[in-house]
């Protein structure tokens, strides 16, 4: 199988068994090769394929440095490389054929206004612009993420999905 | 999803559109790094009620060349409301970069782009989405930028908008509060009618459940407001910084795409798809594999 060499990278494979038992591996030093049907990830020696028709998101889980997480089904795959706008590209050339990603606007709102403890459903209603019946719905999901506790405090990975990033020197 | 085995239409196409995304990845990160806005500015965007008025603010003629600039395109607004904004873009440099995709919206890093100047450049944090895409059929690429009520509450509101909402909940009238801040009753109902479109104040310019909720949490977050000068607006520095960058970006991708095509072995393949899905086995066979990475 033909293959071209996109960047110099490192990468970590994790798995996720059906007992939710995740192997953290080490990180190897490789490269990032293009198929025709998708990437490859090389340590040297073995050729770890991801056929792009199996990957179900690529997101960005750090940026400085740059690392991307590719999920596929039981697997994440982490990859950083030295030059972030080329792993950013593969990123947006490859998104348009996997699943788009979910958008939680509302539920960020949600948690910033109950954060300034603002926590009345018909008040939350009209801030955020949805009805009371919304403002449950939201409710139960950041408290299903993790995100409130069982009083509706923000939890620990609440406030960091709401912390702002710092404004960089203009 | 396509079933076909072929995800892109060749080696050639592919690594061209990956070389023109990767120069615009380098323009952007440029361009907002090098762009940020007073917030003063940013409120008389805020504060327009038409989209006309909107597209004739100097922070939009600014964002307008700056997105040309970096590659992305002629932005225009279509929709202005207080937490949302709409763009157009006619023509778009960054669908022609996805022949390989039919019936999809493709155009991600624009939407990225857009939330990372309003994000980073004008303090406004949000979520954009691609609302329609040329690639999708529709007949031009719209954006809708969402943002975060409580940021545009912060930024949209100045201290006369606070003395006046001190006023209305101290039970004062309008001539009075006009008098105090020595303004003509034109320029206080002004003011007042941009609150109420905020739904600060009702109809009857009363304080409304959402302006008493900003009195008492809202109006002191943020501290002291920065104001500073250009380079904001000094297109001339802002396009020579992201021609070097480009350039840098360009260079670097024309060497890595002269690489030779590898020919890998079959048997050195493992299909990590493929391989997850045998579990138990695949674990093993990684958990191995770290043994004897440690061991040498």
């Amino acid at each position: 199988m033909k293959a071209h060499k996109y960047e110099n990278v490192e990468f970590v494979i994790n798995h996720s068994g059906e007992d939710g038992i995740k192997l953290s591996l080490i990180w190897r030093k490789g490269g990032l090769y293009l198929s025709l049907s998708g990437l490859f990830l090389t340590d040297g020696s073995t050729w770890y394929e991801l056929p792009v028709k199996d990957l179900e998101n690529i997101t960005v889980i750090s940026d400085e440095p740059l690392k991307l997480r590719l999920k596929i089904p039981s697997l994440d795959i982490m990859v950083s490389g030295q030059r972030a706008e080329r792993l950013l590209a593969l990123r947006h050339f490859l998104l348009p054929s996997i699943s788009a990603e979910g958008g939680s606007d509302k539920l960020k709102s949600l948690l910033r206004f109950r954060a300034l403890g603002i926590t009345d459903p018909e008040l939350l209603s009209k801030l955020l612009n949805v009805d009371t019946q919304n403002v449950d719905d939201l409710t139960k999901i950041a408290r299903e993420k993790g995100l409130i506790d069982s009083e509706g405090a923000l939890t620990e990975a609440g406030d960091s999905l709401i912390y702002l990033p710092e404004k960089r020197e203009g | 999803m396509k079933n076909n085995s072929n995800e892109f239409s060749s080696f050639a196409e592919t690594i061209a559109s990956l070389g023109s995304l990767t120069k615009l990845e380098s323009a952007v990160a440029t361009a907002i790094k090098t762009s940020r806005v007073p917030p003063k500015e940013t409120r008389k965007l805020l504060k327009c009620i038409s989209v006309q008025e909107a597209s004739n603010t100097a922070i939009f003629q600014f964002m307008k060349a700056l997105f040309e600039k970096i590659g992305i395109g002629q932005l225009e607004i279509i929709r202005n409301d207080i937490f949302r904004f709409d763009f157009s873009i006619d023509n778009s440099p960054v669908c022609k970069l996805y022949s390989h995709v039919k019936g999809k919206k493709t155009c991600y890093i624009t939407a990225e782009s857009l939330a990372q100047f309003f994000s980073k450049d004008l303090g406004l944090p949000g979520t954009v989405e691609e609302t329609a895409c040329h690639n999708a059929g529709d007949a031009k690429c719209e954006f809708a930028v969402s943002l975060q009520p409580l940021a545009v509450y912060q930024l949209a509101l100045d201290d006369i908008d606070k003395t006046i909402i001190t006023g209305v909940m101290d039970g004062k009238k309008q001539i009075q509060i006009s008098q105090g801040l020595d303004m003509t009753d034109e320029e206080i109902l002004f003011r007042m009618n941009i609150l109420k479109r905020y739904k600060i104040l009702d109809d009857d310019f009363q304080i409304t459940e959402i302006g008493e909720t900003y009195h008492k949490y809202g109006e002191g977050i943020g501290g002291t407001e920065e104001d500073f000068q250009p380079p904001w607006r000094d297109m001339a520095k802002i396009s020579n910084a992201i021609s070097a960058s480009t350039s840098f970006a360009e260079a670097f991708t024309e060497t890595a795409d002269k690489e030779p095509l590898w020919d890998v072995k079959e048997e050195d393949i493992v299909n990590l798809a493929e391989e997850a899905k045998k579990s138990k086995s695949f674990a093993e066979l990684l958990s191995k594999q770290v043994k004897n990475d440690m061991e040498e």
